[in-house]
Protein backbone atom coordinates (compact mmCIF):
# COMPACT_ATOMS: atom_id res chain seq x y z
CA UNK A 1 0.00 0.00 0.00
CA UNK A 2 1.34 3.40 -0.92
CA UNK A 3 0.21 6.70 0.50
CA UNK A 4 0.59 10.01 -1.28
CA UNK A 5 0.50 12.68 1.39
CA UNK A 6 0.25 16.32 0.44
CA UNK A 7 -0.70 19.25 2.60
CA UNK A 8 -1.03 22.88 1.69
CA UNK A 9 -2.24 25.88 3.64
CA UNK A 10 -2.25 29.44 2.34
CA UNK A 11 -3.28 32.70 3.94
CA UNK A 12 -4.49 35.42 1.59
CA UNK A 13 -5.15 39.01 2.52
CA UNK A 14 -8.76 40.05 2.19
CA UNK A 15 -12.07 38.28 2.14
CA UNK A 16 -12.79 35.68 -0.47
CA UNK A 17 -15.95 37.55 -1.40
CA UNK A 18 -13.72 40.36 -2.56
CA UNK A 19 -11.31 38.25 -4.55
CA UNK A 20 -9.56 41.24 -6.06
CA UNK A 21 -8.03 41.84 -2.66
CA UNK A 22 -6.95 38.24 -2.15
CA UNK A 23 -3.91 38.48 -4.33
CA UNK A 24 -1.23 38.63 -1.68
CA UNK A 25 -0.44 35.49 0.22
CA UNK A 26 1.27 36.41 3.44
CA UNK A 27 1.86 32.84 4.64
CA UNK A 28 2.11 29.45 3.01
CA UNK A 29 2.79 25.98 4.29
CA UNK A 30 3.46 23.54 1.50
CA UNK A 31 4.32 19.92 2.09
CA UNK A 32 4.05 18.66 -1.44
CA UNK A 33 5.87 15.47 -2.29
CA UNK A 34 5.22 15.02 -5.99
CA UNK A 35 8.00 12.49 -6.28
CA UNK A 36 7.49 10.32 -3.25
CA UNK A 37 4.82 8.20 -1.71
CA UNK A 38 5.02 6.52 1.65
CA UNK A 39 5.17 2.76 1.59
CA UNK A 40 3.08 1.18 4.31
CA UNK A 41 2.87 -2.55 4.88
CA UNK A 42 -0.78 -2.41 5.81
CA UNK A 43 -3.06 -0.52 8.11
CA UNK A 44 -5.28 1.82 6.14
CA UNK A 45 -8.85 2.85 6.76
CA UNK A 46 -10.90 5.58 5.22
CA UNK A 47 -14.62 6.18 5.53
CA UNK A 48 -17.34 8.54 6.63
CA UNK A 49 -20.25 8.50 9.04
CA UNK A 50 -23.19 10.63 10.03
CA UNK A 51 -23.21 11.30 13.74
CA UNK A 52 -26.76 11.50 15.01
CA UNK A 53 -28.02 13.03 18.24
CA UNK A 54 -25.48 12.70 21.01
CA UNK A 55 -24.73 9.03 20.48
CA UNK A 56 -21.04 8.19 20.72
CA UNK A 57 -19.39 6.56 17.76
CA UNK A 58 -16.14 4.61 18.04
CA UNK A 59 -14.26 5.14 14.79
CA UNK A 60 -12.94 1.79 13.52
CA UNK A 61 -9.18 1.70 13.31
CA UNK A 62 -7.36 -0.23 10.56
CA UNK A 63 -7.88 -3.91 11.22
CA UNK A 64 -4.23 -4.87 11.44
CA UNK A 65 -3.03 -1.76 13.23
CA UNK A 66 -1.44 -2.13 16.65
CA UNK A 67 -0.11 0.49 19.05
CA UNK A 68 3.50 -0.54 18.45
CA UNK A 69 3.20 1.72 15.39
CA UNK A 70 2.02 5.27 15.01
CA UNK A 71 -1.27 6.01 13.33
CA UNK A 72 -1.61 9.10 11.15
CA UNK A 73 -5.18 10.32 11.49
CA UNK A 74 -7.15 12.98 9.67
CA UNK A 75 -10.69 13.80 10.76
CA UNK A 76 -13.05 16.25 9.08
CA UNK A 77 -16.28 17.41 10.67
CA UNK A 78 -19.08 19.50 9.19
CA UNK A 79 -20.20 20.71 12.59
CA UNK A 80 -19.09 20.65 16.20
CA UNK A 81 -17.82 17.26 17.32
CA UNK A 82 -16.05 16.07 20.44
CA UNK A 83 -13.19 13.67 19.73
CA UNK A 84 -11.77 11.52 22.52
CA UNK A 85 -8.41 10.06 21.53
CA UNK A 86 -6.88 7.37 23.74
CA UNK A 87 -3.17 6.63 23.48
CA UNK A 88 -0.93 4.37 25.58
CA UNK A 89 1.78 7.02 25.48
CA UNK A 90 -0.14 10.29 25.70
CA UNK A 91 -3.17 9.19 27.71
CA UNK A 92 -6.72 10.28 27.00
CA UNK A 93 -7.15 13.51 25.08
CA UNK A 94 -10.37 15.36 24.41
CA UNK A 95 -10.70 17.84 21.59
CA UNK A 96 -13.67 19.84 20.37
CA UNK A 97 -13.52 20.01 16.60
CA UNK A 98 -15.36 23.04 15.28
CA UNK A 99 -16.72 23.29 11.78
CA UNK A 100 -19.72 25.01 10.28
CA UNK A 101 -21.98 24.34 7.36
CA UNK A 102 -24.89 26.07 5.71
CA UNK A 103 -25.71 29.39 4.15
CA UNK A 104 -25.78 31.43 7.37
CA UNK A 105 -22.50 30.42 8.97
CA UNK A 106 -20.86 29.22 5.78
CA UNK A 107 -19.16 25.96 4.88
CA UNK A 108 -16.01 25.96 7.00
CA UNK A 109 -15.34 22.38 7.99
CA UNK A 110 -13.29 21.49 11.02
CA UNK A 111 -10.14 19.39 10.96
CA UNK A 112 -8.21 17.34 13.48
CA UNK A 113 -4.98 15.93 12.05
CA UNK A 114 -2.33 14.26 14.15
CA UNK A 115 -0.10 11.25 14.69
CA UNK A 116 0.32 8.90 17.58
CA UNK A 117 -0.02 5.43 18.96
CA UNK A 118 -3.78 5.19 19.17
CA UNK A 119 -5.98 2.80 21.10
CA UNK A 120 -9.30 4.38 20.18
CA UNK A 121 -10.96 7.47 18.78
CA UNK A 122 -14.56 8.22 19.77
CA UNK A 123 -16.73 10.97 18.29
CA UNK A 124 -19.94 12.53 19.59
CA UNK A 125 -22.01 15.61 18.79
CA UNK A 126 -23.01 18.23 21.30
CA UNK A 127 -26.66 17.43 21.80
CA UNK A 128 -29.63 15.46 20.66
CA UNK A 129 -31.23 16.36 17.36
CA UNK A 130 -27.82 17.33 16.01
CA UNK A 131 -26.68 15.54 12.85
CA UNK A 132 -23.10 15.97 11.78
CA UNK A 133 -21.26 14.18 8.96
CA UNK A 134 -17.67 13.23 9.67
CA UNK A 135 -14.95 11.76 7.49
CA UNK A 136 -11.63 10.14 8.38
CA UNK A 137 -8.46 8.80 6.81
CA UNK A 138 -6.13 6.68 8.90
CA UNK A 139 -2.90 5.01 7.95
CA UNK A 140 -0.08 3.40 9.84
CA UNK A 141 2.84 5.79 9.64
CA UNK A 142 6.03 4.03 8.47
CA UNK A 143 9.47 4.66 9.90
CA UNK A 144 10.30 8.00 8.28
CA UNK A 145 14.01 7.52 8.93
CA UNK A 146 14.01 4.36 6.81
CA UNK A 147 14.74 5.02 3.14
CA UNK A 148 12.62 2.00 2.20
CA UNK A 149 9.57 3.86 3.46
CA UNK A 150 9.70 6.11 0.43
CA UNK A 151 8.90 5.16 -3.12
CA UNK A 152 9.95 7.29 -6.03
CA UNK A 153 6.90 8.12 -8.08
CA UNK A 154 8.17 8.24 -11.60
CA UNK A 155 4.68 8.41 -12.95
CA UNK A 156 4.04 11.51 -10.93
CA UNK A 157 6.85 13.14 -12.84
CA UNK A 158 5.41 12.05 -16.17
CA UNK A 159 8.06 9.39 -16.80
CA UNK A 160 6.35 6.23 -17.97
CA UNK A 161 9.23 4.07 -19.07
CA UNK A 162 10.63 1.61 -16.56
CA UNK B 1 -7.27 43.11 8.15
CA UNK B 2 -9.46 40.14 7.35
CA UNK B 3 -7.68 37.20 5.77
CA UNK B 4 -8.79 34.03 4.07
CA UNK B 5 -7.19 30.73 5.01
CA UNK B 6 -7.19 27.86 2.54
CA UNK B 7 -6.34 24.43 3.97
CA UNK B 8 -5.87 21.56 1.52
CA UNK B 9 -4.92 18.22 3.02
CA UNK B 10 -4.74 15.38 0.51
CA UNK B 11 -4.11 11.73 1.23
CA UNK B 12 -4.41 9.12 -1.50
CA UNK B 13 -3.89 5.37 -1.14
CA UNK B 14 -2.66 3.29 -4.09
CA UNK B 15 -2.52 -0.49 -4.14
CA UNK B 16 0.63 -0.67 -6.22
CA UNK B 17 4.02 0.93 -6.41
CA UNK B 18 3.74 4.30 -8.14
CA UNK B 19 7.00 3.66 -9.95
CA UNK B 20 5.11 1.10 -12.04
CA UNK B 21 4.33 2.21 -15.55
CA UNK B 22 0.62 1.64 -15.15
CA UNK B 23 -1.05 3.48 -12.34
CA UNK B 24 -4.06 1.68 -10.97
CA UNK B 25 -7.03 3.61 -9.65
CA UNK B 26 -6.64 4.79 -6.12
CA UNK B 27 -8.23 2.83 -3.30
CA UNK B 28 -9.12 5.69 -1.03
CA UNK B 29 -8.70 9.44 -0.89
CA UNK B 30 -9.13 12.24 1.58
CA UNK B 31 -9.00 15.43 -0.43
CA UNK B 32 -10.26 18.69 0.96
CA UNK B 33 -10.19 22.38 0.16
CA UNK B 34 -11.37 24.12 3.30
CA UNK B 35 -11.67 27.87 3.56
CA UNK B 36 -11.88 29.99 6.70
CA UNK B 37 -12.48 33.67 7.36
CA UNK B 38 -9.60 34.79 9.57
CA UNK B 39 -9.89 37.69 12.00
CA UNK B 40 -6.41 37.51 13.46
CA UNK B 41 -3.34 35.36 12.93
CA UNK B 42 0.20 34.80 14.09
CA UNK B 43 3.09 32.72 12.76
CA UNK B 44 6.03 31.70 14.89
CA UNK B 45 9.07 29.56 14.15
CA UNK B 46 10.41 27.85 17.23
CA UNK B 47 13.64 26.00 17.77
CA UNK B 48 13.14 23.82 20.81
CA UNK B 49 16.63 22.67 21.74
CA UNK B 50 15.83 20.30 24.54
CA UNK B 51 13.13 17.73 25.03
CA UNK B 52 10.36 19.11 27.26
CA UNK B 53 11.02 22.70 26.18
CA UNK B 54 7.71 24.47 25.70
CA UNK B 55 6.36 27.54 23.99
CA UNK B 56 2.97 29.07 24.62
CA UNK B 57 0.61 29.79 21.74
CA UNK B 58 -0.89 33.20 22.35
CA UNK B 59 -3.43 35.18 20.42
CA UNK B 60 -3.35 38.62 21.92
CA UNK B 61 -6.19 40.29 20.10
CA UNK B 62 -8.96 37.76 20.42
CA UNK B 63 -9.67 35.17 23.10
CA UNK B 64 -8.66 31.59 22.45
CA UNK B 65 -12.17 30.58 23.48
CA UNK B 66 -13.39 31.97 20.16
CA UNK B 67 -12.58 29.75 17.13
CA UNK B 68 -8.85 29.10 17.02
CA UNK B 69 -7.22 27.20 14.21
CA UNK B 70 -3.73 25.91 14.91
CA UNK B 71 -1.45 24.40 12.29
CA UNK B 72 1.88 22.97 13.39
CA UNK B 73 4.72 21.84 11.13
CA UNK B 74 7.45 19.89 12.88
CA UNK B 75 10.85 18.46 12.09
CA UNK B 76 11.57 16.31 15.11
CA UNK B 77 9.04 15.35 17.77
CA UNK B 78 6.62 17.68 19.47
CA UNK B 79 3.19 17.84 21.00
CA UNK B 80 0.48 20.47 21.19
CA UNK B 81 -0.99 20.46 24.70
CA UNK B 82 -4.42 22.02 25.06
CA UNK B 83 -6.74 22.88 27.90
CA UNK B 84 -10.30 23.77 27.04
CA UNK B 85 -13.88 23.65 28.20
CA UNK B 86 -16.34 20.98 27.17
CA UNK B 87 -19.65 21.58 25.39
CA UNK B 88 -21.16 22.98 28.58
CA UNK B 89 -18.51 25.70 28.74
CA UNK B 90 -17.63 24.67 32.29
CA UNK B 91 -16.12 21.19 32.43
CA UNK B 92 -12.37 21.25 31.88
CA UNK B 93 -10.92 19.01 29.17
CA UNK B 94 -7.32 18.48 28.13
CA UNK B 95 -5.71 17.24 24.95
CA UNK B 96 -2.33 16.16 23.67
CA UNK B 97 -1.78 16.25 19.91
CA UNK B 98 1.60 14.72 18.97
CA UNK B 99 3.35 15.46 15.73
CA UNK B 100 6.45 13.73 14.34
CA UNK B 101 8.41 14.45 11.19
CA UNK B 102 11.67 14.54 9.31
CA UNK B 103 13.00 17.16 6.95
CA UNK B 104 11.78 15.04 4.02
CA UNK B 105 8.33 14.42 5.49
CA UNK B 106 7.64 17.06 8.13
CA UNK B 107 4.99 16.27 10.68
CA UNK B 108 1.84 18.32 10.34
CA UNK B 109 -0.89 18.67 12.95
CA UNK B 110 -4.07 20.68 12.54
CA UNK B 111 -6.84 21.50 14.95
CA UNK B 112 -9.90 23.67 14.42
CA UNK B 113 -11.54 24.08 17.81
CA UNK B 114 -13.31 26.38 20.28
CA UNK B 115 -13.58 26.92 24.03
CA UNK B 116 -9.80 26.72 24.11
CA UNK B 117 -8.29 28.03 27.33
CA UNK B 118 -4.59 27.55 26.59
CA UNK B 119 -2.30 25.83 24.10
CA UNK B 120 1.40 25.11 24.30
CA UNK B 121 3.89 23.37 22.05
CA UNK B 122 6.15 20.92 23.87
CA UNK B 123 9.22 19.28 22.38
CA UNK B 124 9.38 15.51 22.77
CA UNK B 125 12.96 15.27 21.48
CA UNK B 126 16.05 17.45 21.36
CA UNK B 127 16.62 19.82 18.43
CA UNK B 128 13.01 19.97 17.35
CA UNK B 129 12.06 22.78 14.98
CA UNK B 130 8.43 23.79 14.90
CA UNK B 131 6.48 26.33 12.89
CA UNK B 132 3.20 27.32 14.50
CA UNK B 133 0.39 29.09 12.68
CA UNK B 134 -2.36 30.23 15.03
CA UNK B 135 -5.43 32.14 13.93
CA UNK B 136 -8.99 32.99 14.92
CA UNK B 137 -11.71 32.12 12.41
CA UNK B 138 -15.21 33.54 12.07
CA UNK B 139 -18.53 32.40 10.69
CA UNK B 140 -19.84 34.15 7.61
CA UNK B 141 -22.39 36.12 9.66
CA UNK B 142 -19.87 37.33 12.24
CA UNK B 143 -20.15 41.13 12.43
CA UNK B 144 -16.44 41.42 13.15
CA UNK B 145 -15.78 40.61 9.50
CA UNK B 146 -16.99 44.16 8.86
CA UNK B 147 -15.37 45.89 11.82
CA UNK B 148 -11.99 44.21 11.33
CA UNK B 149 -11.86 44.77 7.59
Amino acid sequence: MYILRQFQASLADGERSAMAEATRFTWRLRDILPKYTLSIASGLYSNGYQLVDDTSFAVPLPEDYDTANRLYYALRAEGIVKATVVSPTHGTSTFLIKGTTGTTNGDHHGLLIGVGDITSITLVTSASSVTTPVEWFFFSLPDLTDADSFRLGQLALGVTSA
Amino acid sequence: MISTLFISPRFVAYPQDVSDAVLSPYLAMFGQQIRHNILWKQVRQLSLEDSADTATITLNEIALTDWPIIIVKCVGSARVNTTAKDFDGTTAITGKLPVYGTSLVPGIAVISTYNLVSATVEALADDTVVEVFAAIAAEDDDSRLDTYA
